[in-house]
């Protein structure tokens, strides 16, 4: 194995900015772990890769921040803070009896989580028994945790998602739908959206060409929630209007409140 | 709200990748802050880079720093840099973009094989960015073969079609371009 040649391949490069396949990063991988001449090599392209972007660069627009940080706050990161681990990485150590107390503890969360998790997952299937006996599962909006829902289906390679914006002005971020392209689940993460008056209410539809998919309809109350909708078999542009209470059959495009494409 | 609160505060502080990293899996949202203040002008010029329009790159970015956020436990610090993990993330992210809707209407530097080298002598005011900017020292060929492969997401197989020549020959012309980008690199140190 001549490591200088491996180096000079071109095959870090390619892995580093994404070019490579699979096989190829499994490759490099393993040769980084036996050997560090190539580890250090790939860092050495990485820093300097990375100290090249960030020199030169187009400054983003002020309110691009601002936007992040909202949809941030629709992700439910309030609730996360509080989630923070008490023996953070950089905590400092105390006396060995505390550790102790600790071990105790992390038992006891160990054991609460575990029941927090089941008691979660009961009364989530007793939500989808109520409302699959109801007849209409989107009659009663099936609220769940943003964060314990939200994670395990962003991180599936099968789900897109889109930011919903205002026709008018796509600065403003009202919402976010996913949609499993697999099962053909769709998610409404709801945002800043004002309560319509009363005898109005949200719909979602899914919009291809002339055709239009009622997703259902769904109420603002728990901002930063995430709403199961209806399902839809193929998906590209998305829009949520104000319709009557109970929804329309067809959108009323007029009253088009957020656009959003996959 | 919290984060919308903190985030004006400018925060002076540095913080070493390890520290970061750390900051990031505790979901600490000024480590967060800090990240966003960081990476997004670099990402925010990749991305718009690839899409060539700012609004849906905008979106874009978006979207990555919530990716990132929800998904940072699955980041590995001893498989790549921080950024390196980030950056892939959002190429991801403007192809996806990119392959939806009408946003493959976006002008491309490269439209055809037979106009795709006279089309590169054409600079954007973004060319003269980042990556972009050590591209232009490459020869004309290895200037199609990176912006069909790394700005226009094509693979191998695909850009041997588009240019008529075989996978294997587009192989090692791109690994010879990286070869010059990094040997670019190493002299910008």
């Amino acid at each position: 194995m001549n490591i200088q040649e491996y180096i000079e391949s071109g095959i870090i490069e390619s892995c580093v900015l994404g070019l490579a396949t699979r096989a190829e990063q499994q490759q490099l991988e393993s040769m980084c772990l036996e050997y560090p001449e190539i580890n250090n090599a790939k860092k050495a392209f990485e820093l300097a890769l990375e100290n090249q972007l960030m020199k030169d660069v187009v400054t983003p627009p002020a309110g691009l921040k601002e936007k992040v940080f909202l949809s941030l706050n629709m992700h439910g990161v309030d609730k996360s803070y509080s989630y923070k681990k008490e023996n953070s990485y950089n905590a400092p150590v105390q006396r060995m009896y505390i550790w102790k107390w600790v071990a105790v503890a992390s038992i006891l969360l160990l054991l609460g989580s575990i029941y927090l998790t089941y008691s979660i997952r009961d009364e989530y299937q007793k939500l989808q028994t109520a409302t699959n006996q109801s007849g209409d599962p989107l009659n009663d909006s099936t609220y769940f945790d943003a964060i314990m829902v939200l994670k395990p289906i962003v991180e599936k390679p099968s789900v897109k998602w889109s930011t919903m914006v205002e026709p008018t002005d796509s600065a403003h971020c009202m919402a976010h739908v996913y949609w499993d392209t697999l099962s053909t689940d769709t998610y409404l993460l709801i945002g800043n959206i004002p309560k319509p008056v009363s005898d109005k209410q949200f719909q979602l539809w899914e919009i291809s060409g002339n055709r239009s998919v009622d997703l259902g309809v769904f109420d603002v109350s728990k901002e930063g929630k995430l709403v199961q909708m209806r399902n839809v078999n193929n998906a590209k542009d998305f829009v949520i209007t104000i319709e009557p209470r109970g929804g329309s059959a067809t959108p009323t495009l007029k009253t088009r409140y957020a656009i959003g494409k996959l | 709200m919290f984060f919308t609160i903190v985030y004006h505060l400018d925060l002076k502080s540095t913080y070493k990748e390890v520290e970061l990293v750390g900051l990031l899996k505790q979901k600490d949202h000024h480590g967060f802050i800090y990240l966003y203040d960081r990476c997004a002008p670099a990402i925010y010029t990749s991305v718009l880079q690839i899409i060539k329009q700012e609004e849906t790159s905008q979106q874009v970015v978006q979207d990555v720093f919530i990716k990132v956020w929800l998904t940072i436990d699955n980041y590995d610090p001893a498989r790549e840099r921080l950024f390196t993990w980030i950056l892939q993330i959002a190429r991801e992210a403007a192809f996806d973009k990119m392959s939806s809707g009408n946003d493959r209407q976006f002008p491309t530097a490269v439209s055809t094989a037979e106009d795709g080298i006279s089309d590169l002598v054409t600079r954007s005011a973004i060319d003269n960015y980042g990556l972009k900017n050590l591209i232009l020292e490459l020869n004309e060929e290895q200037k199609v073969l990176i912006e069909l492969c790394y700005y226009k997401g094509l693979t191998n197989a695909e850009i041997a079609e588009k240019l008529g020549i075989p996978s294997e020959t587009v192989k090692t012309k791109i690994k010879i371009a990286l070869c010059k980008l990094r040997n670019s690199l190493e002299l910008k140190k």
